[in-house]
């Protein structure tokens, strides 16, 4: 699976490619309707450094990010579930799976579906 | 009132204070690594890390203890624990023994220690001349399912 990676914080995070339609400068396009990764996650706004809007198919919907850092191949086997633990108080948002590389951070996932419509 | 005694305990070390858990419950003890955020959680939640091919939740101890937060080092020890098959990481400085329980060392809980440590307290240990606050991993168990409510 393809998996566009941004910054977040001080780790990463990504979204799934498929459902990318692609990605623009932020304030290029007046047309979408823009909802900021530390919004939809429920965290206070930040100031971004290298603001970037991914935009989603299908959708007049873009996510303002950080920074772009990768367009990666990822294998089935490199995805994890969360404990129940943690999925139990997450922002829904995400998704209940991660993906985990050798001698890297987990890496969440933003679930392109859960971002809000409106 | 004292519950069921463990035969043995793991004993660590938190913020200067010795503290165990029933080693039966202790899965491995590990450096914590970096650890992933993940929004949206309570502050006893730090994150995320994988270990030994699983996804681990990190809790910070010291927030479940009713200490000040202090942001996770690297070199920080992780208490990875089990009980009622929850799994979870419990932040400390460093693991200090592995005993076996002798009971005339153990006593009630003292009212002195804040309402937090009292909550989760099981009893006292008598080790080495040092006070060692005995945790119930059930009671903390319990703890976090009932605020995942």
């Amino acid at each position: 699976m393809t998996i566009i990676v941004f910054k977040y914080r001080k780790g990463k995070m990504g979204i799934r490619a498929d459902a990318v339609d692609r990605c623009i400068p932020d304030g290029t396009c007046k047309e979408l309707r823009v909802f900021d990764i530390n919004t939809i996650v429920g965290e206070v706004p930040v100031g971004h450094v290298k603001s970037l809007l991914i935009c989603l198919k299908d959708r007049k919907i873009a996510l303002r990010i950080d920074e772009l850092l990768d367009i990666a191949e990822v294998e089935e086997h490199q995805f994890f579930m969360l404990p129940p633990l943690v999925r139990q108080h997450m922002n829904r948002v995400l998704e209940s799976r991660v993906i985990y590389k050798e001698k890297e951070q987990v890496m969440l996932l933003v679930d392109p579906n859960r971002i809000p419509a409106r | 009132m004292l519950e069921l005694q463990p035969k043995s305990l793991c004993i660590f070390l938190l913020d200067g204070e010795y503290y165990a858990l029933s080693a039966q419950v202790v899965e491995g003890i590990h450096f914590c690594g970096n650890i992933t955020y993940i929004p949206g959680c309570p502050p006893y939640i730090l994150g995320v890390i994988h270990l030994k091919g699983r996804i681990e939740a990190v809790l910070d101890l010291r927030i479940l203890l009713g200490k000040p937060h202090r942001d996770p080092r690297e070199r920080d020890v992780l208490i990875m624990i089990s009980q009622n098959q929850i799994r979870a990481g419990l932040l400390i400085d460093g693991a200090e023994d592995i005993i076996e329980v002798d009971h005339k060392n153990i006593s009630k809980v003292p009212s002195r220690l804040n309402i937090s440590v009292q909550s989760i307290a099981s009893g006292i240990y008598s080790w080495k001349e040092q006070t060692v606050v005995m945790l119930s991993s059930e009671i903390l168990m319990d703890k976090l399912q009932e605020t995942a409510l």
